[in-house]
């Protein structure tokens, strides 16, 4: 008999005693070697890849041109002319959308930024979802980035459940590309916490 | 004996089904990261409430170590196997989720900056892996009656009035299970000839 015969019958049981794979035995019975993930978890992570592989392009790679940079790029195209206040024809009252994705502090956490343009700045509709309320003594504030800096566009705190948020730009998405919402204690400090939980680009706080 | 440390990881030989699985996961491209998820979120979701002993926690480390692995997976080595690679990110995932937990509801009398320990569950989480990956291997009706067998504590006869079948077709599918199971798992056990 050879050492995996052996091993087989001791496994199913009409074996002789075999100390050396107890241990294997013990977890072929075990509760969590049989459990299953929830259900729709993985057309959840199917999602969340999706979303951030969209958002890609965001991120600052010198002389990489994907095909999704290419849409990203357009994207923020039209919503510069829109900010300028060039007129484009066909293009939808919707501007240009954005998509955000959790950060490991959010995980499963998405947004999708809407942009439009008005003759005060850039309205960004902020549509979210899977992402908590924060806990008392914080808030959440959304910035647009870029190699100038980082501007404030707004806060909220969503304590009444899922909810499209309606922030303001004014300086243009083209210099800012980067859409963040950070998670923000109540501490009269102005400058951001670093605490990313939404972001289309890489940082992830 | 279990000898959980005699093949690591880095030390196993990657199959060309990983290595294409693994170029495919690389491209995001949603019907490779469902492949790779239904062939390995099981063994993730083992380790993880092995470790975690919550489902919700456990979810929330299978979702983690997925979206990890996809932001790493092209600066990782294309030689690499994709299983014990994720099973790397899995465990750490996990002991993140434990030190985190552990750290926002210490047990009474930690110290606030006392260093998390880590449960015994952590030390056979290789173990954990390699079984539910070779489960997961099993064609479905073996594995139907290996769980039968071993988690609902049947015997044949039992097996095959539930499942509705000879029980010779019991013992044959549990012969055969058991052999492919050993043959999977030969490497973590010390078998004198």
């Amino acid at each position: 008999m050879t050492p995996e015969d052996r091993l087989a019958s001791f496994l199913e049981a009409d074996g002789p005693a075999l100390a050396g794979a107890a241990e294997l035995r013990r977890r072929l019975a075990a509760s969590d070697t049989w459990q299953e993930p929830p259900e729709g978890l993985g057309d959840l992570i199917v999602a969340d890849i999706q979303r951030e592989r969209s958002a890609r392009p965001g991120i600052p790679e010198r002389g990489r041109r994907t095909g999704a940079a290419l849409r990203w790029g357009a994207a923020v195209a039209v919503a510069a002319a829109l900010v300028a206040g060039v007129v484009v024809a066909a293009v939808p009252h919707v501007d240009a959308q954005i998509t955000l994705a959790g950060t490991e502090r959010a995980p499963g956490a998405a947004a999708t930024a809407a942009l439009r343009s008005t003759d005060s700045g850039v309205a960004i509709t902020l549509d979210i979802t899977r992402l908590a309320a924060p806990p008392a003594g914080f808030y959440y504030q959304a910035w647009v980035t870029g190699d100038r800096g980082m501007v404030a566009i707004g806060t909220f705190h969503l304590r009444g459940g899922p909810d499209a948020v309606e922030l303001w730009s004014a300086v243009s998405i083209t210099d800012y590309p980067t859409i963040t919402v950070t998670l923000e204690p109540e501490d009269g400090n102005p400058a951001s916490s670093g605490a990313v939980v939404l972001t289309n680009g890489s940082g992830g706080g | 004996m279990l000898l959980g440390r005699s093949r690591s990881p880095e030390e196993r030989a990657a199959s060309q089904v990983e290595l294409d699985l693994a170029a495919a996961f690389r491209t995001g491209e949603p019907d490779a990261v469902r492949a790779v998820y239904d062939r390995y979120a099981g063994p993730v979701f083992t380790v993880a409430l092995g470790a975690l002993g919550d489902r919700e926690l456990a979810a929330d480390a299978v979702q983690v170590t997925f979206l990890k692995a996809w932001r790493a997976a092209e600066s990782v080595d294309d030689t690499r196997a994709l299983g014990p690679w994720l099973y790397t990110i899995a465990r750490r995932v996990a002991i993140d989720l434990y030190r985190a937990q552990r750290r926002s509801a210490p047990p009474p009398g930690a110290g606030e900056a006392e260093v998390v320990a880590l449960p015994p569950s952590f030390e056979r989480s290789w173990e954990a892996w390699e079984i539910r990956t070779a489960i997961e291997a099993l064609p479905a009706e073996e594995r139907e009656v290996v769980r039968a067998q071993h988690y609902l504590d049947l015997t044949h006869s039992q097996i095959a009035e539930r499942l509705g079948m000879p029980i010779g077709t019991v013992k044959s599918r549990s012969h055969r299970a058991h052999r492919r199971l050993a043959a999977l798992l030969r490497h973590l056990v010390e078998v004198t000839p």
